[in-house]
């Protein structure tokens, strides 16, 4: 980073922090480096915790009509439906206790959600507005489980052809895949000691950017990296991710975002941060986090250096390219909102 | 007017100012490859936050923003050097203290035998309770030994009998995964004039009342006066009564070490 930007970003920038610029030199900080930096909002939610509360706010997404949608494991309300100005539409949802992995698909032009409940060990297919279309039970056709508890789905990521791929990531760390309607086709993954093991396969997502060669990028946490593998299960390779607990992948445009829980070196002490991944899978920015270095073609082990976050949990990048971080055990904190500078 | 509008200025500024302050550093990255040193450790310090600067002490004095500022790697060579760390830039608040003691080699040490540990711990073979390695937070580590059981005991042989005085051992209290200080521990020394292990020194230990982050926990037991001996039996009691405000219900805490030193 240049001498003139830094000052823009740290210096004069923190000064406006949690208060109203009231000259042009005064402004909020600013998050990030390179050409994605960002300007926090942790003021974004208008709900009302009286009404609306929420616990962990796991995942977020944006649906076609261009409202962000939040899922928290509050089942006073577990998906809660906002504009983009952060102004509460509607809610829905009460028996969704572990909720946790939230995708949306555009299921022949009509908005589907996919809903992970840690809690009940099941994944559900919901309409945008919360009627239950379909329930995967715990993954027995694999012949890797024997009772419902052994299964703890984190994500599902569907592909083109509606394809499901479920992440067993709380519990054994396998990748189930099944068709469109649910039925088992096979699984790959699990815990263990070679590359195409996972640990901790917390997240998932089709990658889609190069059209003829479309694969999966699934988290492997405890490990600090994603690791990714052909739509048939196939290992191809791991994006090391050193020090950063990532959560889900999220894919917008070129690039790549995920929240990252925790570092390594500092677990259990609220240092999480963002990440973002250019398109050839290199860090371009961290926000709240440190700089990112590569030294002989090797990232540099990466840390919290500005606590403006505690645990991210997922990050939503809506159609303005703005950012929604949803945090987990952060003081019930509702998601904050950071808009692009350019 | 020029006056009231300097003013205005400065009230605005320090209505800003009073917000600046809302943002806190996180703290230094440091990098070494052992808490444990024969001769020397070296330690690394990052902080890839522009403006920033580390700041860092191993006197034992509070970190500050006048102490020394780190440029380089650093060497660290006095037994029980606590590096403590802040991290400091303008428009933010300093970080939280980060401390890590050091802690040198002590006398040769010719074999050790050990209660049988947990099949999750078992250390990194016959040397781990004294190859300089360990001091890492994560359970999971190889470095760790661990019991799950009431009384653990360890037989400590030096290469000749030497003047001992104190003992050094390295624990790990992580409450969150149930991993707790012993209650007490006692060690006794071999007196080789009546042919027996007779009492050296002693220590109890009380649990935090509350939950605290994962910490390296090196326990020093010093002796009256220095004895000589070859042989050193350390007894390690667990916890009896466990914490009822911690989630789950055990019967038994954990007890992890990782490196044993006499000096």
């Amino acid at each position: 980073m240049q001498r003139k930007s830094f000052i823009r970003n740290s210096s004069l920038g923190a000064i406006g922090f949690l208060s109203q610029p009231s000259f042009p030199f005064l402004e909020d900080p600013l998050l990030g480096h390179n050409n994605k930096r960002y300007r926090l909002d942790t003021k974004w939610s208008k709900a009302d915790v009286a009404t609306n509360p929420v616990n962990d706010c796991h995942e977020m997404v944006q649906d076609s009509k261009g409202r962000i949608i939040l899922l928290t494991n509050e089942v006073k309300n577990n998906v809660i439906i906002y504009d983009k100005a952060g102004k509460l539409l509607t809610t829905w949802g009460h028996e969704y206790p572990g909720a946790h992995g939230l995708t949306l698909f555009n299921e022949n032009g009509t908005d589907i959600l996919f809903i992970c409940d840690n809690s009940r060990h099941q994944v559900i297919k919901t309409t945008i507005d919360g009627t239950v279309l379909l329930v995967l039970d715990y993954p027995k056709e694999t012949g890797q489980y024997t009772k419902a508890s052994e299964y703890v789905p984190t994500e599902t990521a569907i592909a083109p052809n509606g394809d499901i791929y479920v992440a067993d990531g709380y519990g054994k760390d396998f990748i189930i895949q099944y068709d469109a309607k649910g039925r088992y086709i096979n699984h790959f993954g699990g815990k263990g000691p070679d590359a195409k093991h996972l640990s901790n396969a917390h997240g998932i997502c089709v990658d889609q950017r190069d059209p003829l060669h479309p694969c999966l990028i699934v988290t492997s946490r405890q490990q600090n990296a994603f690791k990714r593998f052909t739509l048939n299960g196939v290992y191809i390779d791991t994006i090391p991710l050193p020090g950063a607990w990532v959560c889900r992948p999220v894919i917008k445009g070129d690039y790549l975002y995920a929240a990252v829980l925790q570092t390594n070196t500092l677990q259990g002490k609220q240092s999480g941060f963002v990440t973002i991944l250019d398109k050839n899978l290199r860090v371009v920015s961290n926000l709240g986090g440190s700089q990112p270095q590569y030294v002989d073609q090797k990232l540099d082990e990466m840390y919290q250096t500005v606590k403006y976050f505690q645990y991210p949990h997922d990050v939503c990048v809506d159609d303005e390219e703005n950012l929604y971080v949803a945090q987990w055990n952060s003081g019930k904190v509702y998601p904050y909102k950071l808009s692009p500078v350019i | 007017m020029r006056k009231l509008f300097y003013l205005l200025i400065i009230l605005v500024l320090s209505q800003n100012c009073i917000g600046q302050i809302s943002v806190q550093l996180a703290p230094a990255l440091l990098k070494y490859s052992s808490v444990f040193f024969k001769d020397a450790a070296k330690v690394e310090m990052k902080f890839a936050q522009e403006g920033a600067n580390i700041f860092y002490t191993l006197d034992g004095q509070l970190p500050t923003e006048k102490s020394t500022i780190y440029k380089k790697p650093i060497k660290i060579n006095k037994n029980l050097t606590t590096l403590q760390v802040i991290t400091s830039g303008p428009s933010f608040i300093p970080s939280d203290i980060i401390s890590t003691t050091f802690i040198k080699d002590g006398l040769p040490i010719q074999s050790e035998q050990h209660s049988a540990p947990n099949e999750k711990y078992q250390g990194n073979g016959p040397l781990t309770l004294f190859d300089n390695e360990g001091g890492i937070l994560n359970m999971k580590s190889p470095t760790w030994i661990g019991y799950q059981q009431d009384t653990i005991e360890i037989i400590i042989e030096l290469k000749a009998a030497r003047k001992v005085q104190s003992v050094l051992i390295d624990f790990l209290q992580d409450y969150k995964n149930w991993v707790f200080l012993p209650q007490l521990i006692s060690i006794d020394y071999f007196n080789a004039d009546t042919q027996k292990f007779e009492w050296a020194v002693e220590k109890n230990f009380e649990l935090n009342k509350t939950m605290t982050a994962p910490e390296c926990r090196p326990i020093l037991l010093t002796a009256t006066s220095k004895i000589v001996t070859n042989q050193l039996k350390i007894k390690l009691y667990g916890i009896k009564n466990l914490p009822d405000w911690l989630p789950g219900k055990r019967r038994h805490g954990w007890i992890l070490f990782d490196e044993i030193k006499v000096y």
